[in-house]
């Protein structure tokens, strides 16, 4: 394209548009980062900027600040790829592969441990770090022998253990566990009725919650459309999506979620362990690649 | 930018490859995983999962993520924008850059909800594939092509990896991360069921890889 031909003219005027139609989006992404962060009360924790935001000062002063945060170093910065490489290798990684790896692997934590008991069940704990310790476990299949831990552990059974990065994944599940009970004890106490519903399995909720309470605006209750009244509030529309997120508890989405509480495979496990390893690959080699270029 | 790193043609098959297949599948796991356990956003999934810093971990990366598009979007400004009006010097391109920034970011920046912002991310939509568009019609590929002794000879000349593979995986994967986003998209569906979800990751994956491709093979012959 010829630097001077008027399609190359046009061309930079829609990438110099797109490029400043871009901008907030991002902006705003960073800004409700800040909120969730820096900000206190439930609102804010759980990410409902436009209401926490609804204070004109607080608004401003955070735009100008993030506005402000960018524009400096960008008048000194020259090279855009060594930026956007950066911020995927380190950012992209985790958000699109360690995340989500991490994640499926700490919900289905019980089949996690399950199948590494099954598979190393001629294992012996201590030859084996990181190896789940049966006391701690609450739900764990009844099959699972006292006597297996007291045979002697197979040679091939404790490399395949140490290759296959057991260790730091069974660690994963076991944390992933801890934290899940505690994050439904709590989700109950706030909610009791969701304890009450009948296909709700040992660690994951079957339904979503259809209720957030407003702690700042003293109790408001919100609700969605499948059921819904909003009470002394203007709801703004990233606000309904929001509401709409959190009552996903129509019938069709009931019995789909019912329908698909089954329990993972190894397969399973394993396309998380190859997105938790292929996005720390990533990540270490994408920033020495950056250093190196 | 994404073809100036993906300097080869091994580049842009995987990238585009191994963006269409686990962007996809994550997309789906993770509002699977979050009806799992009934939460409304990936940060708070992981906070269900890993307590406190499992939420700042994602959190963290979440405002890297944004800070970085933020940083190269004005870059890619300064150095675009002042060219159209024939300006090369750099204090100049700064001064450019500011007020234009100051002109339209910072207005649309002040919003109060990300909903504001509908009509003019769909413009942006329709001026993206209008840029892909005019890069196809006047890329100079056929005469490139012909100079370098033909398609296969110019495959051929590249080398099967190099160096800046990781960093055009850092580009890509950059360009097609949308997992923070992925729990307000889904709420907004009118049924959210996961094969309604599959449609729609499908879809989006297929169009932004579709273009991603275009633009990148274009650019590659040029």
């Amino acid at each position: 394209m010829d630097i001077g031909h008027w399609s190359g003219q046009l061309s930079r005027a829609l990438l110099t548009t797109t490029m400043l139609f871009a901008y907030p989006l991002n902006l705003f992404i960073a800004r409700h980062v800040c909120v969730v962060l820096f900000f206190k009360g439930r609102l804010a924790h759980d990410g409902a900027d436009s209401i926490v935001l609804i204070r004109r000062d607080r608004r401003i002063l955070l735009t100008l600040a993030l506005y402000f945060a960018s524009l400096v170093p960008a008048l000194f910065m020259e090279s855009t790829g060594k930026v956007l490489s950066a911020t995927g290798a380190v950012g992209g990684s985790s958000l699109a592969y360690i995340g989500p790896g991490m994640a499926y692997i700490a919900i289905h934590s019980n089949e996690f441990i399950n199948s590494i008991h099954r598979r190393w069940k001629n294992g012996s704990s201590n030859h084996l770090w990181g190896y789940p310790n049966i006391n701690n476990l609450h739900c764990l299949e009844s099959e699972i022998a006292e006597e297996d831990e007291k045979i002697q552990c197979q040679v091939w059974d404790a490399i395949l253990w140490y290759i296959s990065g057991m260790p730091i994944w069974s660690t994963i599940a076991c944390i992933g566990q801890v934290n899940l009970k505690a994050h439904f004890e709590k989700d109950d106490t706030a909610s009791p009725s969701i304890a009450m519903k009948p296909n709700r399995v040992t660690v994951v909720k079957p339904t979503w919650n259809p209720t957030i309470v407003d702690e700042q605006r003293g109790l408001i209750q919100v609700e969605s459309k499948y059921g819904a009244t909003s009470e002394n509030i203007t709801t703004p529309n990233s606000g309904e999506l929001l509401q709409r997120t959190l009552s996903l508890s129509s019938v069709e989405v009931r019995q789909e979620l019912k329908s698909e509480n089954e329990v993972p495979t190894w397969s399973g496990f394993m396309i998380a362990i190859c997105y938790i390893t292929l996005g720390v690959v990533a990540m270490i080699c994408g920033l020495v690649s950056i250093m190196l270029l | 930018m994404i073809f100036e790193l993906c300097n080869t043609y091994l580049h842009l098959i995987l990238h585009n490859t191994h963006t269409k297949t686990a962007i996809d599948y994550s997309l789906r796991q993770l509002i699977n995983l979050g009806k799992l356990v009934s939460v409304n956003s990936y940060e708070t999934l992981m906070e269900a999962c890993f307590g406190k810093f499992g939420f700042v971990y994602l959190s963290v990366n979440m405002f890297l993520l944004s800070y970085g598009a933020m940083l190269a979007y004005l870059i890619i400004i300064k150095d675009v924008f002042p060219i159209l009006f024939d300006v090369h010097d750099t204090d100049a391109k700064c001064f450019i850059m500011f007020v234009i920034s100051l002109l339209v970011i910072l207005p649309l920046s002040m919003q109060r909800d990300v909903a504001d912002l509908e009509k003019t991310s769909r413009l942006n939509l329709i001026l993206n594939i209008c840029l892909v568009g005019l890069v196809v019609a006047f890329s100079p590929t056929q005469q490139s092509v012909v100079d370098s002794g033909g398609t296969i000879q110019m495959i051929a000349d590249e080398p099967f990896l190099d160096k800046t593979f990781f960093v055009g995986f850092g580009v890509c994967s950059f360009a097609f991360v949308c997992q923070d986003s992925s729990f307000i998209i889904a709420g907004s569906l009118k049924k959210p069921t996961n094969k309604r979800w599959k449609r729609v990751t499908n879809c989006a994956i297929f169009t932004c890889c579709t273009l991603e491709l275009i633009m990148g093979v274009v650019a590659y012959l040029a």
